[in-house]
Formats: C-alpha cells, structure tokens, sequence
C-alpha cells in the first residue's frame, strides 16, 4: 500500500492544544489473507506481513494458474481457529470473464483485523470486532432467505462492479415488502470497500452468526466475507454502492427494489 | 555510443522478446485445461509462491481433497452450479427512465507514449509513437500511430485502426486496418492480434497483417516498467516485425527485418506529463539487410533520445 500523505485533526478542551504528529507508518505489503481470503490466513491474523509476498507481487497477472501449492495448512500445523468457520464462496457465472481479475473461494471471516495498513502498528485500532449495537437486532426473526453477492473489479481494467457486472450490465435486487433476509457479501478484490444500502438497516452479524452491529455502510476488506441481516421494511428502489465515489462511478452499484 | 552498449541491449532484446512470447502463451494455457479440476496442496509453506512455480503444478487431486481445494483465481469457465447473478432480480428491470453511471458512457483517451528527438550515430530523427482510444471498457475504437519524421518529412509511419474487444482479464483481441506511409509506396494491410498484460507485468502487443499481394506480417512489441519511485519509471522496450515476403520498393525483405530495443527513464512531474531520456539500439537483419546494404544504408544504429510522455 503506498502513502501519498496524510491528514490530521485535532481534538482539545481548548483552541491551540496540539499533539506531537507520530511518524508516518510504513509502506506495507499486501498480505496472503488479503489476496487468498482463509487460504492465506496463517493461523488466525497473526504475523500477516510475511515473506511470501515479495513473490506474490510480480505473480498477480499470473493468478490464473494459481493453485497454491505449499499451502497445505494441515500438514504444518497452520490451525484454522475454529470459531471462525470456513465458507466457499458461490461465485457468480459472470465472474468468470474479463471483468474479473481475482477471485478468492475461501474467504476469511474474521471482523477484528484492523485492516491493510493498519496492524502492528503499535497502537490500538477498533475493529467491527469492538463495535456492539445495545439492545440486539431490530428485528429478531430468523432470515428466511440469503442471497450472495461478490464485491469484484479489474484493476488494469479501471472496473469495478458486483459479481463482475458493472451497474449498467446487472439487473435489480428484488426484496421481498416485509421479509428478513441475509446478505453475504464476498470481496473478491484487494481493496475494502464500503458497502452502502440506502433505506434500510443492515445488521451485520458476527462469524458465528450472532448480532454484531446496525451500520448503513457496511465495509468488507479484501477478501473477507461479511454477512449481514436485514428487513425489507422500506417499499421503494434504493441505491445500493461502494462509497469509494469512483468504484460506484464505474460500476460498483446495485439498485434494490422493495416491492 | 561505445561498441559494447549495441551488443548488451541486442543480447537483452532476444531474452525479453522470448519471454514475452514464452509468457503470452503461457497466459493462454490454463483456459485449455479444466480450470475447476481439484489440485493438490504441495508442503513447501514457506517459498514465495511464483506464478512459474504454479504454472508448473497442474496434480489433480481425489475426492478427499476437495475443502481445502482452490480453483484458478480469475478467467476459466464457470462451474454448472456458479450463481446467476440476475437471479436475484425476480423479473424487475430499471422501468423506461434507468439510470446511467459512468460504465454505460463512452470515454477517450490519448498516451503518447513517445514524442522524442533522437540522436543516432548516422542520423538524427523526429520519432512518435501514440495509442489513443475510444469507447467503453470492453469495447472500444483503439489507433496507434508510430513514425519517424526526418528533415521535415515522413520517413516511416505505421497507423492502424482497430477494434479492441476484451477477451480475459488482461487481454484484448483486436481487429482492423494498417496503413504504412511515408517513404516508398503506401501499404495497407487487415490486422488481428492480442493486446494485453502478461504475467510478470510484461505489456504485449503481438499482431498479424495480411497485406496486398499476398503479403504477411507480424509485429511484436513488448515493454516493461521498473518503477525506482513513484515518478522515476525505467522502461525497458522491444520492437520487432517479421514479413513473409519482400517488398523491395518499401526497403523490406521477407523474413525477420528489424528489431529495436530500448530503455527509457521517465520522470512523472505529474503522471500525465513526463519527460524522459534514453538509449535505443535499432537493427535490421536477413533480407532486409541486404536491400539496406545494396541501397548504400546503414543497418545497425545506436541512438540517444529525448523527449515527452504524456496522457490525458
């Protein structure tokens, strides 16, 4: 990840308290987890920034081929935490052309890692992990259906979109008036994006499927599969995009329908 | 220029002309093997995992192995079971006023990649060589323009009009016109190829014509970027065209006639705008050698270039 600058604020009791500004972190490297969802993921979150990825780097145009060998996690005891259940990812038929440059089928489910560029760093990062809504869902009926949608794009391509289709090559999302749903997303990117639907509630749920939070936005990070509960309690069409303003712009945008 | 610095770049030109090639087949490869058949997970836990490596292991795996299974991370074919993605739709459409974002609108961009002075041991040139295109990301309207002007006149150009429709992740397949003018009698040509980004970050172009008379041609042009920083960009880049026949009015033989090879240091004072110096080493070999020889021309020529690279 490159760092082009930074911005700072200032919280004070009083006009002209200022802090010592720390030092800019690092540039980091991608990690096996951020490309590889749990296939990367090297016994929980720990020790992310290994050495392997000095060779992912020049392979990513070659991931085509990639079968991960040297990844046989049982062999060398890289335990998978077991609170943390594996998932295949259902890929989309239309992820499969050149819209695509990446796709992960074991995405990790954790929501405690402070993200790209910001682990190890010395300092306490709040996570979805430490966010808790008081007084539970909303709604505390069960979902009675799921549906999946995968958070994709072709960085050479500048293309961003849902399940490899860009807004204007998808068709809308049909919720039910009145039902509970899950929302899985998968992001099948190296980038986080910041999932915002419009006019309804999200309740993103823990990797054990308890309550977590009610959010609008609801941010996945690259490879990581984040699911989330809510009610269709809203009749309307209501816009559905990535808030990165240039990841919807170009496609990443889903409109849903509450009919 | 020294005597040594042609040989070094000759030597360097023949290595990245047949690992473009090596690699641009290789990105075709998997697409013929069942890309969803199982693989088996090697121990080797701690070796950075090379794209050479992987292009290597191709096991099936048995049954047994089927969790800890991976597919191919982008292209192959989907799987009988992949999601329909308007499935969720349950027949809605957008109605008769939809919205549009910028991926339904068409866009257009020039690079000039090169627009340079150029100093060479027996003559001095003007040389361009520009890609602009036109159209949304999977289609679009792509013209390339490559020439020399010498004394205020077209010595050499190439332009080409083609379709480029995307294909794979990081290819496109392209169709259209050539058109060589300049000196010598003007040519046209059909054109067909494959324009994209192999893995280890090589940019291909690689295409065909089928020209008048019978003629056949094929060009190969293959660079590279070495990023120092963020703004100073090493650029590493071969040129070769081979022709099935000779076309002695235009100076060309049949056979492999030319190949240029040079490196370019750019500095991105923004990354539209970026000016550059470089060394270029430029041959002509077989028939077109001879032709070159008769005529009286040099066919080796080393060259020192300046110049700007830019974009909008």
């Amino acid at each position: 990840m490159d760092r082009t600058g930074y911005a700072r604020g200032t919280l004070a009791p009083r006009q002209g308290m200022e802090a010592e500004v720390p030092a800019v972190d690092m540039p980091v490297w991608l990690s096996m987890a951020d490309m590889m969802g749990a296939m990367g993921q090297d016994g929980g979150m720990q020790g992310m920034n290994h050495g392997a990825m000095g060779g992912m780097q020049h392979s990513m145009p070659g991931m085509s081929g990639m079968k991960m060998e040297g990844m046989d996690h049982s062999a060398h005891g890289m335990s998978m935490d077991k609170s943390q259940p594996m998932v295949r990812a259902n890929h989309a038929r239309t992820e499969y052309g050149p819209s695509v440059d990446m796709r992960v089928d074991m995405p990790r489910t954790n929501l405690d890692d402070p993200g790209v560029g910001l682990r190890d760093n010395g300092r306490r990062v709040l996570t979805y992990a430490d966010l808790h809504t008081i007084g539970g869902p909303l709604d505390k009926r069960e979902a009675e259906r799921e549906i999946e949608l995968h958070l994709t794009g072709n960085m050479e391509r500048y293309s961003w979109s849902l399940d490899g289709l860009e807004f204007g090559r998808s068709t809308p999302v049909h919720f039910r008036y009145g039902e509970r749903l899950r929302v899985v997303f998968v992001n099948d990117t190296m980038m986080t994006h910041p999932m915002h639907l419009h006019g309804l509630w999200s309740e993103v749920e823990n990797p054990q499927g308890g309550f977590q939070v009610r959010k609008h936005t609801v941010s996945v990070q690259p490879a990581q599969r984040v699911s989330f509960l809510l009610t269709a309690d809203a009749l309307g069409r209501w816009a559905w995009h990535c808030h990165l303003l240039y990841h919807m712009e170009a496609g990443m945008f889903r409109e849903a329908v509450v009919a | 220029m020294s005597g040594l610095m042609p040989a070094r770049l000759w030597c360097g030109a023949l290595v990245a002309v047949s690992l473009a090639i090596s690699f641009a087949v290789r990105a075709q490869t998997p697409s013929t093997a069942d890309p969803h058949a199982g693989h088996k997970m090697m121990p080797m836990p701690s070796a950075p995992v090379s794209a050479d490596a992987v292009a290597k292991s191709g096991q099936r795996a048995s049954q047994n192995d089927q969790p800890m299974d991976m597919g191919s991370m982008q292209g192959g074919s989907p799987p009988p079971d992949a999601r329909d993605p308007h499935a969720y739709s349950d027949g809605y459409d957008f109605g008769p006023y939809p919205l549009s974002m910028m991926d339904s609108h068409s866009l257009a961009s020039l690079l000039v990649d090169q627009l340079e002075t150029v100093r060479g041991e027996h003559n001095n040139s003007t040389a361009y060589d520009l890609q602009a295109w036109y159209g949304r990301t999977y289609d679009r309207a792509v013209f390339k323009g490559e020439g020399d002007v010498d004394g205020g006149k077209l010595a050499e150009a190439r332009s080409e009009l083609l379709w480029s429709h995307a294909v794979a992740a990081y290819w496109d397949a392209q169709l259209g016109l050539r058109y060589d003018h300049g000196e010598g009698p003007n040519r046209s040509w059909l054109a067909f190829g494959v324009q994209g980004l192999a893995p280890y970050w090589f940019d291909v172009e690689l295409t065909g014509y089928l020209g008048e008379e019978g003629r056949a041609a094929l060009r190969l042009d293959s660079e590279y970027e070495i990023l120092f920083t963020q703004r100073l960009i090493l650029t590493p880049r071969v040129e070769t065209n081979v022709y099935s026949k000779g076309d002695t009015r235009r100076g060309l033989g049949s056979g492999l006639s030319d190949i240029t090879a040079g490196v370019r240091l750019r500095y991105e004072i923004r990354r539209q705008f970026a000016p550059y110096i470089g060394v270029e080493w430029a041959g002509k070999f077989g028939e077109t050698q001879d032709l070159a020889k008769a005529a009286g021309e040099n066919v080796y020529d080393s060259r020192v270039v300046a110049g700007l690279r830019f974009w909008f």
